[in-house]
């Protein structure tokens, strides 16, 4: 669905023409129904990927290929296409109601003013309907790009920053929202410094610094679950088993970890000696473990 | 796409309607319009009532000139700079399409604004019991033309500089300085004839005279009639080749400021 192939850009920027590299031989695939979440520090080079992805920056080096040609702006294939910015760069003269209107109408939507009612009803922007862009709060604005993505059902979704400034209730929302389209089949590529949001709904993870691709992977690998454990605390064993690993022992009292898989063949022992556990907390490495850890990996300075 | 163009040019003119700016220019020229009427209201006679009809309509067409001038550049220029123009291009809404809308807006504009002059000048005329002369039309037709060869040069200027950059050039580096510069060359390679560098002056100010766009192209071939206001059909002849000149700069325009806008890195 969606490839870049070694795609390397390259800036000038500031009175001297310093010059900058934003990506730095990226290569990367997206196939059909995946769940890709780019991730990395500010400037490690995220939006400028999802720009290049949707031609709207050329590749100083490379190539990209969005439904197997390369991104040519405007092209038909953008039907498909719903792109949420990650800055509300929108048409701030125009009212709320009016730029969901175009927005949908350019992507081919055939909309009525009951159904953008109903959108801008269902993002609890039905009162602000009339007041101009420039006027609405960052979250608003934000809610106005969601609102354009929902009417043309896209099949690829490119989501910078989709959760940024959003109130905690439409970013559940918005959650139900990307997950549904997930399930019934969308693919979608979305930027966010939000890990807990894409441990929750991405199924693979690209992790990006200063331009480079240092991993991507599928997030269960990303996550390692087979380091999964839990930590337990348990009184009055005398012999413990095998997959049990002694942290400390206080008296009678004994401190452990063990693998999640022996979960059931340790409540057979609890329950057999009749046991006392005081605590058992299952513990996780988080996505944000992992990505400091690949980070740590690139930067061990740092 | 016909409906994604309306779509675009619905959106240009609320652009230009929500627009301080332009709204500001617009009432200052109403006032300062108003004021001269009224005043030749009061203290005109029946033939200088004729001069003020005609110096209404080149006060006029000057200002709707630059206005219509500004338009494309004025909405090129904030759409680049605030980078809307993301939201439309990643729609299957071409950059021809959208480009496509911002110059028949401001020709739309053009249109409107330079049939409000003809007509408020035959008003005028015909209020104050003067004959309508057709060379009224001619010059409001001349005008449109020129406004919107302005409106496409500045258009694509907009694309490829900041528009201030782009302002300043079209005013301090148009074919009129070129053609007195070249003049002033000439004049002194024949004076002075030695310095060899004299002539590649001359043949780089002839080059750029004949590359930068004429904003009131065949001007001499009519002077008479903007000056009696009396057109010939020869005048109206003259009238069509500056239509098909303007007609060519605007889609030369038009397709270099697509071939740059395409190449731009939008983000």
């Amino acid at each position: 669905m969606l490839a870049a192939e070694d795609v390397t850009v390259r800036f000038r920027k500031g009175f001297r023409r310093r010059p900058i590299v934003a990506l730095d031989h990226l290569s990367l695939r997206v196939q059909e129904g995946d769940f890709l979440a780019l991730l990395g520090e500010n400037g490690a080079g995220k939006s400028t990927a999802m720009y290049c992805f949707l031609g709207l920056i050329h590749p100083t080096q490379g190539r990209v290929l969005l439904f197997g040609q390369r991104p040519e702006l405007g092209g038909r294939s953008y039907g498909r296409i719903a792109y949420l910015p990650e800055e509300p760069h929108y048409h701030l003269y125009l009212t709320v109601e009016e730029a969901v209107t175009y927005y949908a109408r350019l992507s081919g939507a055939r909309v009525t003013t009951a159904e953008v009612g109903s959108v801008l009803e269902r993002l609890g922007l039905a009162e602000f309907r009339h007041l101009r862009l420039s006027k609405c709060s960052k979250g608003m604005k934000q809610k106005v790009g969601i609102a354009q993505c929902l009417f043309h059902q896209p099949v690829l979704l490119f989501l910078d920053e989709p959760m940024r400034g959003l109130d905690p209730i439409i970013v559940r929302e918005f959650r139900e929202i990307l997950a549904n389209l997930h399930r019934e089949g969308a693919t979608i590529i979305m930027n966010s410094h939000m890990l807990s949001e894409v441990e929750a709904l991405a199924s693979r993870v690209a992790i990006l610094d200063r331009g480079r691709l240092v991993a991507h992977d599928t997030l269960t690998n990303l996550l390692r679950t087979e380091q999964d454990h839990y930590s337990l605390e348990l009184a009055g064993a005398d012999a413990l088993p095998p997959y049990l690993t002694i942290q400390s022992r206080n008296g009678g009292t004994v401190q452990a970890t063990m693998p999640v898989g022996s979960f059931d063949d340790f409540m057979s022992y609890v329950r057999e000696r009749q046991l006392k556990v005081s605590s058992c907390v299952l513990t996780r490495r988080s996505l944000e473990d992992s990505f400091l850890s690949v980070l740590r990996k690139e930067k061990p300075d740092a | 796409m016909l409906d994604r163009l309306w779509v675009n040019i619905a959106v240009q003119m609320k652009f230009y309607r929500r627009n301080r700016l332009l709204l500001v220019v617009g009432l200052l020229f109403l006032l300062l319009s108003a004021i001269s009427i009224i005043f030749s209201f009061v203290f005109g006679s029946t033939t200088g009532r004729f001069e003020i009809v005609r110096s209404v309509l080149t006060q006029a067409g000057t200002f709707a000139f630059l206005f219509v001038g500004g338009l494309s550049l004025f909405s090129i220029s904030a759409h680049l700079r605030n980078r809307s123009l993301k939201m439309v291009l990643t729609k299957p809404c071409p950059p021809e399409i959208w480009l496509g809308s911002v110059y028949l807006s401001a020709t739309l504009i053009a249109g409107a604004l330079f049939a409000v002059i003809a007509g408020g000048t035959a008003l005028l005329c015909w209020i104050w019991g003067i004959p309508i002369q057709s060379g009224f039309f001619l010059v409001a037709l001349r005008g449109l033309s020129g406004a919107l060869v302005a409106s496409f040069y500045l258009g694509f200027l907009s694309v490829v500089m900041h528009p201030v950059m782009a302002v300043l050039l079209a005013v301090l580096l148009n074919e009129g300085v070129f053609y007195g510069l070249r003049f002033a060359l000439l004049t002194a390679i024949r004076t002075t004839g030695g310095n060899p560098l004299l002539p590649v002056f001359e043949k780089a100010t002839y080059l750029l005279y004949m590359t930068l766009p004429v904003f009131d192209p065949y001007a001499e071939k009519v002077a008479a009639a903007e000056a009696s206001l009396r057109a010939t059909p020869a005048d109206w002849r003259v009238l069509l080749q500056a239509g098909g000149y303007t007609l060519t700069v605007g889609a030369l325009f038009y397709c270099l400021s697509l071939f740059f806008l395409k190449r731009k890195n939008l983000m």
